[in-house]
């Protein structure tokens, strides 16, 4: 038989199941943020590197004249280097509509079945693929608008066109969503590649490898690469380039490393917050207990067993909010790893198992944090006197205008000639200073960082803007040869509603440094000085302007890459085999696409031997919207096309800022999740102290409405008390709110493009925020306002 | 009801004597003494003293009521004599222990086996049934056994005081004077030597207070104390010795 005091702890729970589920709501509120947060992390690193492993990423890749798969296999037996294979890469486009053609490239793997390096594995239709066929990479259907059984339309830069079928889709982990992308990968064997007559089946010109040792030491990585290099060069071949990414690291690898860090740092406060929460709830339930408390004491209940009741509830109230808060911190997890990471970032996850680790964090949170909550209240409570206990009668503790805040009150009141009941209010909120400044500190948190995420949300929106402004034309067409500039802009313009065009000339260099080393290769822009195609902002120096020839501004990527370079500097361009100065006069922000450089475009043609010519037309149409923009880009090329011209890559500026936006609408909706739990957890935090203040008043509230105040007094009275720290905390929060949002705009725009974003402060979400806590302040209010309304007066006067 | 067991008042101990304390000797017979007693509260103009250097001694069996108005410190020494409050002032000497040297927990743990506890407002527990109320004590004492025991013990008590039909409800679903009968059923529980009662009867109508007042005397004829306070000068007809609270001090 259960013993009697243990009863009264499960008609606590029982009997007072809105409370109950307060509490409980309480703590599973910070199991489920720090589950969600740990299970999404837990499971995007681990599915993360076991996608790493299985991908077998190369440590490195060379670009070279033709090679034969004898010479990687000689390559592969080179000490340093545990396999090498050969790759070839074919930049192309794929019809999607009547007009509209998309960006995609083909990699041809030999061996589809049994390639070791740059892995792609299968996911659905046949494998391996056979001549004539396509394998997609799986996230690109939808930009190519083509599935598995159907046919796609390619146009390769040579102007040719070749129909493929695809019969199947892999999962290539180096590639995220081709929409966000702008480019799809697809998979072909050296028969079709052969087939369509790009190149010989036997030969490659990129030379994958993968290095026995040392495969995180970056200087290792470029010693080999020089190793293999000079193989090269002795088999009488020449290499054109290298490309060692950042050991460990996917292209990918800024947006994951900022979820994570946001997971952890969000993860973090929300606990905080949910912890303060958990104490201001265990403090209403005492409060509401200490009569209770002082009758247990006078019958001769001892300290211990009184303390191992509340031990009791307390662990109960956890165990209910592990059961509330674990399945659906599994579940969010599972889902955001799902929805954003595997469908956008192309992890995929062979398990979404979340680790015990997460499971025992919160078993600890939900049944720790409580305790270590619960226990202040919990030890002020029980040594309060069985004397004071027994006489608690629900008027509160009394004694105003002692401290400074009661003066202020005191004073304002007397100023502004305040209506009574709006005093009563007044004094209220401020009568448990400790209640108070918990329930603000929620909701100011709350507040500052819902105004600071949708100030990382505008920046986003602002940078992206300031980005475009590099891009200042509707329309962009690449060609894969120098054309005469006069004839190519005659061309553009002979489309209707096309209204301006320019020319640029658009080259891959690399720095020749002073130590007779050479840099990664940037692109170099050479466009007309005076140019209203761009528009972009400066960090330092100045613009190009025509009196410039041997000038250069560089982007920042550039000079992080080369950090010895600065306005003023010199650099070295070898230009048709002779080593050119430019002298560096300004630096521009990042375009989120590596390391660039623009010169003037006349004086750049003259020292590169290629006067009046161009490869890149900037067009401006004669409308700006996206559907009009595709549809000039459909008749530009077949313009251009009729007349013979080979269109390697084309682009408009409104699908460019769909794909930059995707990238930041990852983060930015990652941060607005966290923004609604903190405004969850900021309300539950205030309905919790709404309740707590009014049953410490019921009597008090009993004795105004035995002298005459209406329901309708006594309601707006405990609503006012619920605006009233609303507004605070909407106040407190503002101030708040401008240094936490600089702080996360720059490290959303660290993390994602090495540059803090152009910060704007969103002043919208400002006033948003304000009726959002006000709608939450009277939702909180409400609930307590009617149950002090809903007594009698004589129950609440004889209130135990 | 013709008779009272005094099975009712031969307490099983089982197990675990609550207090820690040692009884210290007390110089005369006394089962209640009280020295130089001063109880003084703070308030925005001064101290205000409810007792002023009391002397009280009552002797093991007494019935003795104490009149007094309101605002006389009836209360106040109620609370001072069942440890409820800690004296400003003086020494308080009950059943041998010396409350005023003893802490809080002790004191809870002392009392609920040696003192059973009335009020006006009756003090149960909302959230049990009367049973389990009277169960209660007894549960914290870790007295009479198992909760079977203890259960047996409980329904007896309320046969005693005739609420044994009301056992399984809670206090609020009982008038007044069945919850009085409740609480003095939960005062005993423990099989206390001395009951306290502050205004017992306040708040009940006069039949029911004649009812609660005829416990009280069987009590004190199967020996135990009892220490009634109360504003009602009529008290003086059921008592044994009526003391008198005047501002603080006692006067016989």
């Amino acid at each position: 038989m259960i013993r009697t005091r243990w009863y009264k702890v499960f008609f606590d729970l029982w009997h007072n199941k809105a409370r109950t589920l307060l509490v409980a709501l309480a703590i599973a509120v910070g199991v489920f943020a720090v589950g969600f947060v740990a299970n999404a992390r837990a499971i995007l690193v681990r599915e993360l590197q076991l996608d790493l492993e299985k991908a077998q990423l190369a440590a490195g890749t060379l670009y070279t004249t033709p090679f034969t798969a004898v010479f990687a296999d000689r390559i592969s037996a080179m000490p340093e280097v545990s396999l090498a294979e050969g790759r070839n890469t074919v930049r192309a486009r794929v019809q999607v509509g009547p007009d509209e053609w998309r960006n995609i490239i083909f990699v041809v793997i030999p061996n589809m079945e049994t390639h070791q390096i740059d892995r792609v594995t299968p996911v659905a239709g046949a494998w391996p693929p056979q001549r004539g066929e396509i394998i997609l990479e799986r996230l690109a259907p939808e930009y190519v608008q083509s599935g598995i059984g159907e046919e796609l339309l390619i146009q390769f830069a040579d102007g040719t066109r070749k129909h493929g079928r695809v019969t199947g889709l892999a999962h290539d982990p180096q590639r995220i969503n081709a929409s966000i992308m702008d480019i799809a990968f697809a998979y072909i064997t050296p028969d079709t590649f052969a087939s369509w007559g790009l190149g010989d089946a036997n030969s490659f010109t990129e030379l994958r490898y993968r290095v026995t040792a040392n495969e995180n030491d970056l200087a290792h990585l470029e010693s080999v690469a020089d190793k293999i290099q000079k193989q090269v060069e002795d088999n009488r071949g020449q290499t054109f380039g290298r490309s060692i990414p950042n050991p460990g690291e996917r292209p990918v690898q800024e947006i994951i490393d900022t979820l994570v860090l946001m997971l952890g740092l969000f993860g973090f406060i929300i606990l905080l917050l949910a912890s303060f929460l958990v104490v201001n709830t265990i403090t209403a339930l005492l409060t509401q207990q200490t009569k209770q408390i002082g009758v247990m004491k006078l019958v001769g209940g001892r300290r211990r067993q009184i303390i191992g009741m509340y031990v009791v509830l307390v662990l109960i109230f956890g165990l209910l909010a592990l059961a509330i808060g674990i399945p659906p911190s599994i579940i969010a997890a599972q889902q955001v790893i799902i929805l954003i990471v595997e469908e956008l970032l192309n992890v995929r996850p062979d398990s979404y198992a979340v680790p015990v680790s997460v499971l025992l964090m919160q078993v600890v949170i939900g049944l720790f944090i409580p305790l270590l909550a619960a226990s202040f209240p919990l030890l002020k409570g029980i040594n309060i006197t069985t004397h004071k206990a027994l006489n608690d009668i629900g008027m509160g503790s009394g004694g105003y205008a002692h401290g400074r805040a009661d003066r202020l009150f005191l004073r304002l009141q007397r100023l502004a000639n305040l209506q009574r009941p709006l005093i009563i209010s007044l004094r209220n909120s401020i009568r448990h200073k400790g209640r108070l400044f918990l329930t603000l500190f929620v909701l100011v948190i709350g507040t500052a960082l819902f105004i600071s995420v949708l100030s990382v949300r505008a920046s986003v929106d602002l940078t992206i803007s300031n980005f475009m402004r590099f891009h200042q034309y509707d329309v962009l067409l690449s060609f894969n040869r120098n054309y005469r500039i006069e004839q190519l802009e005659r061309e553009a313009l002979r489309v209707d509603g096309i209204t301006a065009v320019e020319t640029w000339q658009v080259s891959s260099q690399r720095r020749q440094r002073p130590n007779d080393t050479e840099s990664d290769s940037f692109q170099l822009f050479a466009v007309p000085p005076d140019t209203s195609y761009m528009n972009p902002a400066l960090l330092a120096g100045r613009w190009l302007t025509s009196a410039d020839h041997n000038a250069l501004v560089v982007n920042i990527d550039l000079l992080q890459a080369e950090p010895d370079l600065a306005v003023g500097e010199t650099l070295i361009m070898s230009l048709n085999g002779r080593d050119v100065p430019f002298e560096i006069v300004g630096v521009v922000p990042t375009q989120s696409a590596g390391a660039m450089a623009y010169a003037p475009r006349d004086p750049y043609n003259y020292l590169a031997r290629q006067v009046g010519q161009g490869n890149r037309l900037q067009i401006i149409t004669a409308q700006h919207d996206a559907a009009y923009q595709e549809a000039q880009l459909g008749q530009l090329i077949r313009q251009f096309e009729d007349a013979s011209y080979r269109v390697s890559n084309s682009r408009t500026t409104e699908s460019l800022q769909l794909a930059n936006k995707l990238t930041f609408d990852i983060i930015v909706a990652f941060l607005v999740m966290m923004a609604l739990l903190l405004a969850i957890v900021g309300g539950l935090g205030l309905t919790t102290t709404m309740s707590i203040n009014v049953l410490e008043r019921i009597r008090e509230i009993g004795v105004l409405r035995a002298i005459g105040a209406s329901n309708e007094s006594v309601r707006q009275i405990v609503l006012a008390e619920g605006l009233i720290i609303g507004a605070l905390s909407w106040l407190i929060g503002l101030f708040l709110s401008w240094p936490t949002a600089v702080f996360m705009s720059q490290q959303v725009g660290l993390a994602l493009l090495n540059t803090p974003l152009d910060f704007t402060y969103a002043w919208s979400s400002v006033a948003l925020w304000f009726v959002l806590v006000m709608f939450l302040a009277t939702a909180a209010s409400l609930g307590p306002a009617r149950k002090a309304v809903s007594l009698t007066i004589r129950e609440v006067l004889a209130y135990e | 009801m013709s008779s009272w067991p005094l099975r009712w008042f031969s307490r099983s101990v089982s197990s675990g004597q609550a207090s820690a304390q040692t009884p210290t000797a007390v110089s005369d017979t006394s089962i209640i003494t009280t020295r130089g007693l001063s109880k003084a509260y703070p308030t925005a103009v001064g101290d205000f003293y409810a007792l002023t250097d009391l002397d009280l001694h009552l002797k093991q069996g007494e019935f003795v009521g104490l009149i007094g108005k309101s605002g006389a410190g009836k209360s106040t020494l109620i609370n001072m004599l069942s440890g409820i409050d800690r004296p400003t002032a003086g020494e308080i000497y009950v059943g041998g222990h010396a409350l005023h040297q003893m802490s809080e927990s002790d004191i809870a743990a002392w009392r609920g086996q040696n003192v059973g506890v009335i009020f006006q407002f009756f003090q149960l527990m909302p959230a049990l049934t009367c049973l389990q109320n009277v169960m209660l004590p007894m549960d914290f004492a870790n007295l009479y056994g198992s909760e079977a025991g203890r259960r047996a013990r409980a329904l007896e008590l309320l046969e005693q005081v005739e609420i044994a039909e009301h056992a399984f409800k809670p206090p609020t679903a009982v008038s007044g004077g069945q919850q009085q009968r409740v609480a003095i059923a939960r005062a005993l529980a423990c099989d206390p030597d001395i009951i306290l009662a502050d205004e017992p009867t306040g708040n009940l109508d006069s039949h029911t207070a004649t009812a609660v007042f005829n416990i009280f005397r069987r009590l004190v004829d199967n020996g135990k104390t009892i220490f009634i306070a109360s504003h009602d000068r009529d008290l003086a007809r059921h008592v044994d010795r009526t003391l008198t609270l005047t501002d603080g001090h006692l006067e016989d």
